[in-house]
């Protein structure tokens, strides 16, 4: 009896480290960005009001890249010329069509 | 297209017109008003920015969007999906955007709990008592009335009427336009609202002979201070329909706050951004309302592009939707009998047009057969329809449903491409299995 509890307990931590583990797997796929120079400075401007789903979803031409960046800049984003260049530049490169 | 800006003009001065003649008939109703007139409100920013930027007696023209209304505490998504059902599916955390797909939506009322959310910025908590509306611009009087002001004062009507976000559907696009994912049966709804007439509320403030367009102003903020505030406005002659609400009840309910508490713009049949959540303040102008949320977004090519192509410099602002249909039973992958009868349900909507008909096909679109209307309710309602269906043979059956509204319109096989993906209405397409008997 005793022993047969002691399984029961293992088992259900087993299953909860699995889920947790896959929970943060998914977490993370969703929110990972490809590497590259910029990522960075995407994670920390995009991040601050979207989550990265919105980039990783889609593909874009440059040209609308540079629109997008320029609309989130009319909606408020603090993002400085030289950092709109890099964002461009890195959202092209990964999440380009 | 001419005809149709013709058309739209005469509609416009029409309802000018009557809004004249109806105008004297409230003078009562604005007497009345006379005692809760205040002069202003420190409160609202939108109401101190108009103060210093113009004097809203000679324009009201807003040319600068008004500073963003201040941060306040806010509703956790954790919270807002508590009270939605386990059908809707999250399909973004920021800004909060969530829907049902159609076999869910097969209410003759779509129930609070699986209505769609489409937040542009984060949920406000706002309470209604001390919310006040702002009425402002080319108005006779400015209006300033509390919650319980506008519910006293105003009549209330309740109408049945779609919501429809501008991007539903829009995972249905080739190549996926960037904005919300919407399952590409998800991003509407029609429950019952409950409200003020808007065009009581202009006609008690007076509406001057120069308003073309009646802007509403929402109260939501963004993480950024620097967020933009949402600003929408539609023609007069939509504003002063009689479908046209400044609502305070959804279902017989308060709305809850993720959908606009205690207030907000209810514009039935046309994209749901031009129906406000949160309103705090509504501005006639002499144009429409210049800002992000009408210039950046919310706009189609004037004329068709090719899928992929950028936006082109002429484009026209999204407005009613198009006809439009889903199938809600059976569901996508059901099983059904072989020679067994099974009733194949859905609903249809056509944006200011009224549904003439709607059509199935089992065959891939090569005959089509007459679905059943059900009677038609309020104007911007959708309309049921339903066929009993007969599979002859096992295997797989796909169902096809093409609606044809009042002025001939109907469904596209697939919808024109446009960058921002709006207005997706192709034929809904649903798959299911057909067992042996």
């Amino acid at each position: 009896m005793r022993r047969h509890r002691v399984s029961a307990g293992a088992v259900l931590l087993a299953l909860v480290a699995v889920l947790a583990a896959s929970w943060a797997a998914g977490q993370q796929q969703a929110e990972k960005l490809a590497e590259g120079p910029g990522a960075n400075l995407v994670l920390a401007k995009c991040s601050l009001c979207h989550e990265l789903g919105h980039i990783t979803r889609i593909r874009q031409t440059r040209e609308d890249w540079a629109d997008t960046v320029k609309l989130m800049i009319r909606r408020g984003a603090p993002v400085s010329p030289a950092e709109e260049t890099v964002l461009v530049e890195y959202l092209t490169k990964y999440y380009g069509r | 297209m001419s005809d149709e800006k013709k058309q739209d003009r005469e509609k416009q001065e029409e309802s000018a017109e009557q809004h004249t003649v109806t105008r004297r008939t409230f003078i009562g109703t604005a007497g009345r008003l006379g005692a809760i007139l205040a002069v202003g409100s420190t409160a609202l920013s939108l109401e101190s920015a108009a103060q210093t930027s113009a004097p809203a007696v000679t324009t009201a023209q807003t040319s600068t969007p008004p500073p963003p209304p201040l941060r306040g505490p806010v509703v956790p998504n954790t919270e807002v999906m508590a009270g939605k059902d386990p059908v809707m599916k999250v399909l973004t955390e920021r800004p909060l955007t969530a829907n049902a797909t159609a076999e869910n939506l097969n209410d003759a009322v779509t129930p609070t709990n699986r209505l769609f959310i489409r937040n542009n910025l984060l949920t406000p908590d706002l309470q209604a008592a001390g919310h006040t509306l702002t009425v402002k611009g080319l108005v006779e009087k400015q209006l300033v009335l509390t919650f319980e002001e506008l519910k006293k004062t105003f009549p209330a009507v309740t109408v049945q009427g779609m919501l429809e976000c501008a991007g539903s559907g829009r995972t249905s696009f080739v190549p996926l336009p960037k904005g919300t994912p919407w399952s590409p049966t998800g991003g509407y709804g029609c429950p019952k609202w409950t409200g003020a007439r808007l065009r009581d509320i202009l006609k008690a403030a007076g509406v001057k002979k120069e308003a073309v367009h009646v802007a509403f102003f929402g109260a939501d903020f963004g993480e950024l201070p620097t967020a933009p505030p949402v600003v929408r406005s539609i023609p007069l002659s939509k504003a002063m329909d009689r479908n046209t609400l400044v609502a305070w009840e959804m279902n017989g309910e308060p709305i809850p706050k993720v959908h606009g508490f205690p207030l907000r713009a209810l514009v039935p049949g046309w994209v749901g951004s031009a129906s406000i959540k949160w309103l705090v303040g509504i501005e006639v102008l002499d144009a429409p309302f210049k800002g992000t949320f009408m210039d950046d977004s919310y706009r189609v090519p004037a004329h068709p592009v090719s899928p992929g192509e950028k936006m082109p410099k002429e484009t026209v602002s999204t407005e009613a939707w198009p006809v439009k249909s889903v199938i809600t039973a059976p569901a996508p992958g059901a099983k059904v009998t072989a020679g067994s009868m099974f009733t194949v349900e859905g609903k249809a909507w056509a944006g200011e047009n009224s549904i003439a008909k709607v059509e199935i096909s089992v065959d891939e679109g090569a005959t089509w057969k007459r679905a059943a209307l059900a009677r038609p309710g309020d104007k911007y309602a959708w309309r049921m329809f339903s066929l009993p269906v007969t599979a002859d043979r096992p295997g797989y059956l796909t169902i096809l449903a093409r609606a044809t509204d009042s002025r001939g319109n109907v469904q596209p096989i697939v919808s024109t491409w446009n960058p921002l993906g709006y207005f997706w209405n192709g034929i809904h397409r649903v798959g299911v299995i057909v067992e042996k008997a």
